[in-house]
């Protein structure tokens, strides 16, 4: 019995790990008596895997039979590969183990379309059931909902799970159509504009209702796949402006395309794995969250891809240098974020300490400023530390990462996707450094036209 | 002068209370533990007093709502510059009557926030990676080897998260275990020689380390970025890096 089990879970565990989300943050509940376990705010990362990446949940598929026929997904029902599917007691038993070992914070649970959206779902409902009543569970569900499930189970995991999300899986009605013609585009952004309504809707009741129950109070994301289709970054980026505003969700999540398929539309097997354009895209997207930047700042029809190298605000920078050098002891706060080197923990720190004395350049490293980049687009007391003017037609040369610099890089090269891993050795020439450092790299992006919006 | 003072928070602050009523400007602190046992400055031992550390600790709140956090986890840091830092933070703030911690291009106060800062990191690193194991019934324990004193800090998470289990987080370092119980948690000094080995743990813990394998993604290999945020040193009592003989390599 723990064999077959053991077997399902890495199965399963081996299935989910496309689904680029991780986070357990978002959604805080405090311990109570007679409950298992609690949800910390900022969310806990409890190991990292062999790829760097941290593992805060336990992150499996239901199931991973499918009646789809996606064309970029390893699980499609054309692909000859080993299935499975979890009954809803050995999932939530295995949770809990895993939980009180201090293993995960939660769980992730998504799933391949096992019969039909409805049936899969009421698999996943029951499973949370299971673990919120039963065991009375009070730590981090994420739950990704089926597209093309019924509102009703679409509410019912919202009041059992902190976060859900709906997958966009690709940036266009086109490539949508093409690729994965079972998922229509109404599929899938009904149940995500059921869940923007829902959480409205409760916070109105929770306002007159004290114990009124959550739903969803970790909020939605969503996640699109990188590199499968021509669509540019202007255009993915776009797309995600959009989503924040229409459906308010916390995160949008970009996955590198992993060639798995054989569709004549997709990049073939062995091609390279386009990990650089996702790190600019992430980089574009907590520019536009926390920055305040728009997708039409960064990009323009005219240059539609992001710079591979350098990062996004470090390419704003130089094409704007009329807005520099600026002064750091009286620029506002929203001009300190826009200095290449200059983050928002140096903003404030910056903010809050010149309120007690004036700032000098060497006091700015101190601080968190990245001198190296920032040293050219600011002044303190008028004095200024870089080497070249902002409108030097030699900067973009200095600020250019290159893979041979001591900068930490995030990409040793890839190798050919495989099943195997290869030996531990270690390269000496890819040193790495965790996100959103930037770091020097291969990996174009695909050239193609744009293509229609889906939002 | 040099203050010598027992090593905890609350003889820290009386001492700190003593340098600013005699005003001495030479003052360095010195926890016992670390004296050599002989100087050439003068030397005076302080006994903790509850009310002073009190009227200490108010006066830190009161230049800044931080303060009080931010020189704890320094102290839990053990450095041997923390009180030179504590002492030029705080001279800095009652100087000018301000919040010294904003000030963090001054050297005092940026060795204040880094101790501080490694205590944090530490701490957020160990709520993630302690490791339990099933002692049977509701107990579960696990060991750890920080280099900082998180224990205090880990109190409260765990205790909070695992109110239906009874804990035992032993520190081998230092001998002291964190015990957590429904009721309530406390620090606890371990007794004298070798410690028990822990139990194992095979059934869940095998099925842990399986899907810790299956989950890496292989286009993305990267054992450098994982050393990075997993040091060696803390892998020994990390279950999915533990290298059991059955398995093979891990």
């Amino acid at each position: 019995m723990a064999q077959d089990l053991m077997k399902k879970l890495t199965l399963l565990g081996a299935a989910a790990k496309f689904d680029a989300s991780c986070a357990s943050s978002g959604g805080g509940r405090a311990g109570r008596k007679g409950q298992l376990g609690n949800a910390h705010m900022a969310g806990i990362c409890h190991t990292w895997a062999a790829d760097g990446r941290c593992v805060s949940l336990l992150k499996v598929l239901m199931s991973n039979a499918c009646q789809y026929d996606c064309a970029y997904c390893q699980n499609r029902r054309s692909a000859d590969t080993e299935r499975a599917t979890f009954t809803p007691e050995e999932l939530s038993g295995l949770v809990i183990e895993f939980y009180r070992r201090n293993y995960i914070e939660g769980l992730f649970l998504s799933s391949g379309v096992c019969r039909s959206p409805d049936y899969t779902m009421e698999l996943m409902v029951r499973t949370l059931e299971i673990l919120r009543q039963t065991y009375r569970f009070g730590g981090y569900i994420h739950v990704k909902v089926i597209p093309g499930a019924s509102t009703e189970l679409v509410d019912a995991v919202g009041l059992l799970a902190d976060r859900v999300s709906v997958n966009i899986e690709l940036p266009s009605r086109a490539s949508l159509s093409l690729l994965a013609p079972q998922k229509t585009p109404e599929k899938i952004f009904r149940p995500m504009d059921y869940i923007r309504r829902a959480q409205t809707m409760n916070l109105e009741d929770r306002r007159h209702f004290a114990h009124a129950p959550l739903f969803a109070p970790a909020g939605q994301s969503t996640q699109m796949i990188v590199g499968a289709t021509g669509d540019t970054d202007l255009t993915i980026l776009r797309l995600s402006q959009g989503l924040y505003r229409k459906y308010r969700m916390k995160r949008i999540y970009f996955s590198a395309y992993i060639p798995v398929g054989t569709h004549a539309a997709l990049p073939p097997g062995g091609s390279q794995v386009p990990l650089l354009r996702e790190h600019r895209l992430y980089q574009a997207d907590w520019l536009m969250r926390f920055y305040d930047f728009t997708p039409d700042e960064l990009l323009s029809d005219a240059e539609p891809l992001l710079d591979s190298a350098l990062d996004p605000k470090c390419a704003w920078a130089l094409r704007h240098p009329e807005q520099f050098p600026i002064e750091v002891n009286s620029a506002p706060y929203e001009t300190l974020l826009r200095v290449p080197g200059v983050g928002v923990v140096s903003a404030r720190r910056i903010v809050a300490a010149r309120r007690q004395c004036v700032l000098r350049l060497e006091d700015l490293r101190r601080l968190g400023v990245v001198m190296k980049r920032a040293r050219y687009f600011l002044t303190a007391r008028g004095a200024f530390g870089g080497n070249m003017l902002p409108g030097s037609p030699f900067l973009r040369d200095a600020l250019a990462e290159r893979p041979d610099d001591g900068q930490l890089s995030l990409f040793a090269p890839p190798p050919s996707p495989g099943p195997a891993l290869p030996p531990a050795a270690d390269k000496p020439a890819a040193p790495t450094a965790p996100r959103p450092a930037v770091g020097a790299g291969a990996g174009k992006p695909l050239l193609g036209p744009p293509h229609d919006l889906v939002v | 002068m040099i203050w010598l003072y027992d090593g905890g928070w609350e003889g820290l602050l009386t001492a700190v209370f003593h340098v600013f009523a005699q005003k001495d400007d030479e003052a360095s602190l010195c926890p016992q533990r670390r004296f050599p046992g002989h100087s050439l400055f003068p030397v005076r031992t302080v006994e903790a007093d509850p009310t002073r550390a009190g009227r200490v600790a108010r006066g830190m709140a009161r230049l800044s709502p931080l303060l009080p956090r931010v020189a704890y986890r320094a102290f839990l840091s053990e450095r041997p510059e923390f009180e030179d830092a504590l002492l030029g933070t705080l001279r800095l703030g009652f100087a000018g009557q301000t919040d010294p911690l904003p000030l963090r291009h001054v050297e005092p106060v940026r060795r204040l926030h880094r101790f501080s800062e490694d205590v944090s990191r530490e701490l957020v690193l160990f709520m993630g990676v302690i490791r339990l194991v099933h002692a049977g019934g509701d107990l579960y324990a696990a060991d750890i080897e920080p280099d900082t004193f998180v224990l205090p800090l880990l109190g409260r998470h765990f205790h909070g998260r695992f109110g239906t289990q009874r804990l035992i987080i032993r520190d081998r370092k230092r001998r002291l275990a964190l015990v957590s119980t429904p009721e309530e948690w406390l620090i606890a000094a371990l007794p004298d020689g070798p410690l028990p080995p822990l139990p194992e743990d095979r059934t869940i813990g095998d099925m842990w380390r399986a899907y810790f394998a299956a989950i890496a993604n292989p286009a993305r290999h990267n054992p450098a970025l994982q050393r990075r945020f997993v040091p060696g040193r803390y892998r020994r009592h990390i279950t999915e890096f533990q290298n059991f003989p059955s398995q093979g390599d891990t």
